[in-house]
C-alpha cells in the first residue's frame, strides 16, 4: 500500500484558547480545531487556509488516507451473502408465529366453516392485483353486521390500492371491486356484503410494472399523493375538462 | 421495486407472511453488509440480521410506517449490533482482539495483498473502538447516513453522533498511522 | 391415561387421518406442539399419533354429550376454501358416524400454500 507517510499529525497545538476545546478534540498548531478541519473537508468546502496551512493539510491528508483504506478494505465487503439461507431461517421462525387473524364465516349462515382473515386478505389482494398495474396494501375484512362473536353472515372488505394514473380511476376502482368480489366467492366461498376500494396512491403510467423495476428515476417521478376515491375522481374530472 | 416496501410492510403487519418474505429477501444483503461492518464477523452478522428480522415480524403490527421500512430495519439491526458489541466487551488488551474474519476470499488476487493488509489494519483498529463509536462510524462512513439519521437510528442527539464519528475517525487515523 | 382420554385421542387420530386425505388439503395446521414433535421425529406435521393430533381438537361438554371436533386446515392455493372445508366436514362426519354419532364438526381454513 503506497501511502504517503508524511501525513502524521503535528503534535497537539498550544495555540491560544487551547484550554477551550472539547476533551476529545485537538487544536492544531495553527489554531484550528481538528474537528472543524475534518468537517469542512467532509462538506467539500474549499478553504484557502487549509490548502496553505501545513498542519491543516496534514490533518486532511490523514482523513483521506483513512478513506482510501476504507475503500480498499471495502473490496472484501463485496462478499456474496447467502440471503436465501438466511431468509429460510427467518421464515421458519415466522411460520411458528403466524398472525392468522379473526375467523370469518365460510358458506351458509348455518354452517360451521371458517376462514382466517389473514389468509382471506391474501387471496383478495391477489385478485385486486390481477388488474394491470394495481398494487394492493391493507385489506381488512369485518363482519358487515354487528352481532355475536364470532358472527356469521356476510362481511365487509376494505381494501387499499395503488393504481396507475392512465385509465379513469373510477373504472380501475370498479374493476378491482369486481375482481375482489369474484375471488371472495370463487377462490374462498366467503359471502361479501361490501367491497370498499380506497385508492391511496397513484403511480406514473410511464413507470408501468416492468419499466419501474429497472428505471428508478421514473419511479421517483411517480405521483406520491394520498387520495380518497372521491378526491381522485374529482381530480380525474378536472383532467378531462 | 423498493417503492412498494410500504405496501409489503402493511401487508406483513396484517399477517401476510409471504409479503414479509419478499421484504426479508430484498433487504437481507444490505443489512448483512451493515452488520458485518459493525461486528467484523460474517457469522455474527447473520445472527444479528436473523434476530432483527424475527423481532421486526413481531413488532410489525406496531409499525405505522412513520419511517421507511428500510430505515426501521437499519435501526433494529444497528441496535442489535450495539448490544452484541457491548456484551462482547471489555476487550482487555491488544493481543486479545480477535483477528477480524478478513473477507479476503472475495477479492481478486491482484488486489488481495493490498486489500488484505488494509482490511486487517482497519478491522483491528475498528475492533478497538467503543461500540457506540463503531456503530456511528459505520453508519456515517459506509452507509453515508446524515448525522440526523444516525442520531435517530442510535437514539442520541445529532451533536453526540457527530462527536462519536469524530472520535472514531481520530482513533482510526491514529491507529492506521501507527500501523504504517 | 384414562379410558376417556384414550377414546378422545383415538378420535383425534381418525379425524387427522381423514382430513389430511381430503383433496385440496395441504396439511393440518400444526400447533406448536405438533411442530416440535414433527421436527423431533422428522415426520410430516399432523400425521397423527398417540397424543391429540396437530390441527385437531376433540372435546365433549359431558360424558354423554356429542363430541365437538375442531379441525384447522391449510389448503392448496388452487382449491376453493369453502369446497375443501365442506369436503373435510363431510369426510370427518362420515368417518365418525359409527364411533361418535352426531359429532359437531367445525372446520377452519387457517392458510393456503
Amino acid at each position: 500500500m503506497a501511502m504517503n507517510t508524511g501525513a502524521e499529525l503535528p503534535g497537539p497545538g498550544t495555540g491560544a484558547g487551547g484550554a477551550e476545546e472539547p476533551v476529545d478534540d485537538e487544536r492544531l498548531a495553527c489554531g484550528r480545531l481538528l474537528s472543524e478541519v475534518w468537517e469542512s473537508r467532509e462538506d467539500g468546502a474549499d478553504d484557502p487556509h487549509v490548502r496553505a496551512c501545513p498542519y491543516c493539510s496534514a490533518a486532511v491528508r490523514q482523513l483521506d488516507l483513512l478513506g482510501a483504506a476504507v475503500r480498499e478494505a471495502g473490496g472484501g465487503r463485496e462478499q456474496e451473502w447467502d440471503a436465501g439461507a438466511l431468509t429460510e431461517r427467518v421464515m421458519d421462525v415466522v411460520r411458528l408465529e403466524l398472525r392468522p387473524g379473526r375467523p370469518l364465516p365460510l358458506g351458509e349462515r348455518e354452517e360451521d366453516l371458517w376462514v382466517r382473515e389473514a389468509m382471506a386478505a391474501k387471496a383478495l389482494r391477489a385478485a385486486a392485483e390481477t388488474v394491470p398495474g394495481v398494487r394492493a396494501g391493507s385489506c381488512r375484512i369485518r363482519p358487515a353486521e354487528s352481532g355475536g362473536s364470532p358472527a356469521r353472515g356476510p362481511v365487509r372488505v376494505r381494501l387499499e390500492v395503488v393504481v396507475p394514473l392512465t385509465p379513469p380511476l373510477r373504472d380501475v376502482a370498479e374493476e378491482v371491486r369486481r375482481r375482489v368480489a369474484g375471488a371472495a366467492d370463487e377462490a374462498l366461498g366467503l359471502p361479501v356484503a361490501d367491497v370498499d376500494v380506497h385508492i391511496t396512491d397513484v403511480t406514473d403510467p410511464a413507470g408501468s410494472d416492468e419499466t419501474e423495476r429497472t428505471h428508478t428515476t421514473r419511479e421517483a417521478r411517480g405521483v406520491r399523493v394520498a387520495r380518497g376515491v372521491q378526491d381522485a375522481q374529482d381530480a380525474e374530472e378536472g383532467n378531462q375538462s | 421495486m423498493p417503492g412498494d416496501d410500504g405496501l409489503l410492510a402493511v401487508r406483513a403487519a396484517e399477517g401476510d407472511e409471504d409479503a414479509f418474505e419478499v421484504l426479508v429477501r430484498r433487504h437481507a444483503p444490505g443489512l448483512l453488509r451493515l452488520a458485518a461492518s459493525m461486528l467484523g464477523s460474517p457469522s455474527e452478522a447473520e445472527d444479528a440480521v436473523q434476530d432483527a428480522f424475527v423481532s421486526a415480524w413481531r413488532r410489525l403490527p406496531e409499525f405505522r410506517g412513520q419511517s421507511a421500512f428500510t430505515t426501521w430495519m437499519h435501526r433494529i439491526v444497528a441496535n442489535r449490533c450495539l448490544n452484541m458489541l457491548r456484551s462482547r466487551r471489555p476487550v482487555t488488551d491488544l493481543d486479545s482482539v480477535p483477528e477480524p474474519e478478513a473477507p479476503d476470499h472475495a477479492v481478486s488476487p491482484a488486489r488481495a495483498a493490498e486489500s488484505h493488509a488494509a482490511a486487517v489494519a482497519l478491522g483491528r483498529s475498528l475492533s478497538e473502538l467503543s461500540p457506540e463509536q463503531r456503530v456511528c462510524w459505520v453508519l456515517r462512513e459506509l452507509e453515508g447516513q446524515s448525522y440526523e439519521t444516525i442520531a435517530e437510528t442510535v437514539g442520541i442527539s445529532p451533536e453526540a453522533a457527530r462527536g462519536r464519528v469524530f472520535r472514531a475517525r481520530r482513533s482510526l487515523t491514529e491507529a492506521m498511522t501507527a500501523w504504517r | 391415561m384414562t379410558a376417556a382420554a384414550t377414546g378422545r385421542d383415538a378420535l383425534a387420530g381418525t379425524v387427522a387421518r381423514v382430513a389430511a386425505d381430503v383433496p385440496g388439503v395441504a396439511f393440518l395446521r400444526p400447533g406448536l406442539a405438533g411442530l416440535f414433535r414433527s421436527s423431533a421425529r422428522s415426520g410430516p406435521p399432523g400425521a397423527g399419533g398417540r397424543r391429540q393430533a396437530a390441527g385437531v381438537r376433540v372435546s365433549r361438554a359431558s360424558g354423554s354429550g356429542p363430541w365437538e371436533v375442531d379441525v384447522q386446515i391449510v389448503v392448496r392455493r388452487d382449491h376453493r376454501a369453502l369446497t375443501v372445508a365442506r369436503a373435510v366436514r363431510d369426510a370427518v362426519t362420515e368417518a365418525l358416524a359409527a364411533t361418535a354419532p352426531g359429532a359437531q364438526v367445525t372446520v377452519t381454513v387457517a392458510n393456503a400454500v
